[in-house]
Formats: C-alpha cells, structure tokens, sequence
C-alpha cells in the first residue's frame, strides 16, 4: 500500500471539508441563537467556577467588586460593570488581562471568561438558572 | 530486535523546529488579535506543526506537537491554559492524523481541520473546568476563525516548503500534485 503523503496543493476534498464546516459553523450559530433567545428581563450572571453567585439586572447602570478575602480562588479582586444594557470586567488581576480588554458584551449567552480566577460572567433571562 | 536510528542532522532539525514552536506558541500567548474574541490567534505554531508533517511524518508530528505544548507550559505554567492547549491538541492532531491517512485532503484541508478541532478542545475542557454547556457558545467563534487562519497557515506553510531548502533530510514527506 502507498505511503500517505502530505499533498501541497489543493484537493476537490478540501473544498468538501472547507464547505462543511462552513455549514456546520452557520448551523451551530443559528442553533445557539435561537435556542437563547429570550423575552425574560436580561440578568448579568455571576459565577465562580460552576457555582452563582449573584445576580445582577442588566436595565441598571451600575459596578460592583468581588474581593479576593471572600473568593481565595482570586487572584486579586474583580470589579464588573453594566453601562447602558451591556457588562464588562473593568478590572481583574491576570497575567493577560484576556477578559478585561475583550470589552463591554451585551449578547445573550456569550460567557465572559476570566479563566486564572475562576470566574466568569454571563447575560441571559431571569428565569435561568 | 533492529535499533531505529535517527540521524545527528534529522535530531538538530527537530530541535530547532521544537524550539521555533515553543517561541512562537508563548509569543503567541501575548499576542492580541480580536480582543473581543479572547483565544481566537493566528496559530502561528501550526505552521511548524505542519511543517513538521510534510518533512518527517506522523510520528515526529505528535512527539513535536505534544513536547511544544508541554514546554511552552514550562513557561506559563500547568494552569486551566496548559489544560486548554492540551486538549487542543490532542483533538486537533487525532483527526488531522486520521485525515492524513485517507489521503484525501491536502495541506489546506489539514490545516483547517486542524485549527477547527483545536477551539474544539478548548472548548470541551472549558466546558469540563466550568461545568457548563454556554461555553460551547464560543465554538461556532472559533470554528469561523479556524477555518480562515487554518487556510492562512496552510498557505505560509506552503510557502515555506516551496521556498526553504531544509538541508539533511534525505526524503521528505510531502508531493507536489497537480492542483484540481
């Protein structure tokens, strides 16, 4: 049997693969959209790992700060604020800062990940959870 | 039972394409593409990856992959992120492997696969590290971005094969086919 080798031009099987996984990725995003969609008052999720631990109304500017004394899983203290129907992770302590700099979020379902502290936050409607 | 040998010159090859990804893959770590979308990166550390492929074969391919992610852990520590990387890498190179051996898809279709399968794995030990399913949210993020950075990697990695000569390998692992 022939040896396979690694083919250095383009194969009809790659426009294949291109194309489906080009489906498969409109599929899943339209999956995910639809199946969070809500008509629920928005709510900004707060967990520590896989636990919550508060809840926030998104319809309400304000910031809030959970201190490391009361999560030793921190790495230092997480001050998250909601402005204008949309939430970010205004300060947090972490080698790259990957969840402050990502931003205000205001989709539904889209996590905000802070992965060194454990933490995480997330808008969905009031009755989740 | 026959001792495998491997050359002083195939040994310094993989050394220096190693240490190249190791660079490249914390370097990377620093590196901010999209800051709306963390995690999502050029995956320039593919490209040795492949490379590494279409010169030796499978078997250097896995050893060189998995002493990257290891020692680029070395580096940043055996957190949630080495976790991730792993993961990534133990999905993405199981089915590129398993897609090498069909024959059917060139470099580029390895790539994306390749990158595709890596968010895949991250996403699942996220998942796993969270306990919850939302995680998965950011999938369909990385999917769209494998796909368009896998084709890019493909691509320099192309380019550097056609444009490197890589003195001391007897027989490479690659062939240049007629595009269809």
């Amino acid at each position: 049997m022939k040896k396979a080798k690694v083919k250095i031009n383009k194969t009809p099987w790659d426009t294949y693969t291109f194309s489906a996984l080009l489906v498969l990725a409109s599929l899943l995003l339209v999956v995910l959209n639809s199946a969070f969609k809500t008509s629920d008052p928005l709510m900004v999720f707060v967990y520590v790992r896989n636990t919550l631990i508060d809840k926030l109304d998104l319809r309400v500017n304000q910031s809030k700060t959970y201190l490391q004394s009361d999560y030793p899983v921190f790495k230092g203290d997480i001050t998250i604020e909601i402005l204008d129907q949309k939430v970010r992770v205004e300060k947090e302590t972490s080698p790259r800062k990957y969840c402050s700099i990502q931003g205000y979020v205001g989709e539904v379902a889209r996590p905000v990940i802070c992965l060194p502290n454990s933490f995480y936050i997330v808008i969905m409607g009031a009755s989740y959870a | 039972m026959p001792k495998r040998r491997i050359s002083v010159r195939k040994l310094v090859s993989l050394s220096v394409l190693l240490a190249l990804g190791v660079i490249l893959n914390i370097a990377e770590n620093y590196m901010v593409f999209f800051p709306a979308i963390p995690g999502m990166k050029l995956g320039l550390a593919n490209t040795i990856g492949l490379l590494v492929l279409a010169l030796f074969g499978p078997t250097e391919f896995l050893l060189i992959g998995f002493l990257r992610v290891l020692l680029a852990g070395t580096f940043s520590g055996f957190g949630s992120g080495f976790m991730m990387s792993m993961t990534g890498f133990v999905f993405s190179a199981t089915v590129t492997l398993l897609l090498y051996h069909t024959k059917k898809l060139s470099i580029y279709g390895l790539s994306m696969v390749s990158a595709v399968f890596h968010g895949v794995g991250q996403v699942t030990m996220i998942s796993l590290l969270y306990q919850n399913v939302l995680m998965f949210n950011y999938l369909f993020i990385l999917m769209f971005s494998g796909i368009i950075m896998g084709l890019l990697i493909a691509f320099l990695t192309k380019i550097i094969l056609q444009r490197v000569r890589f003195q001391g390998i007897k027989e490479v692992n690659y062939e240049d086919n007629i595009e269809q």
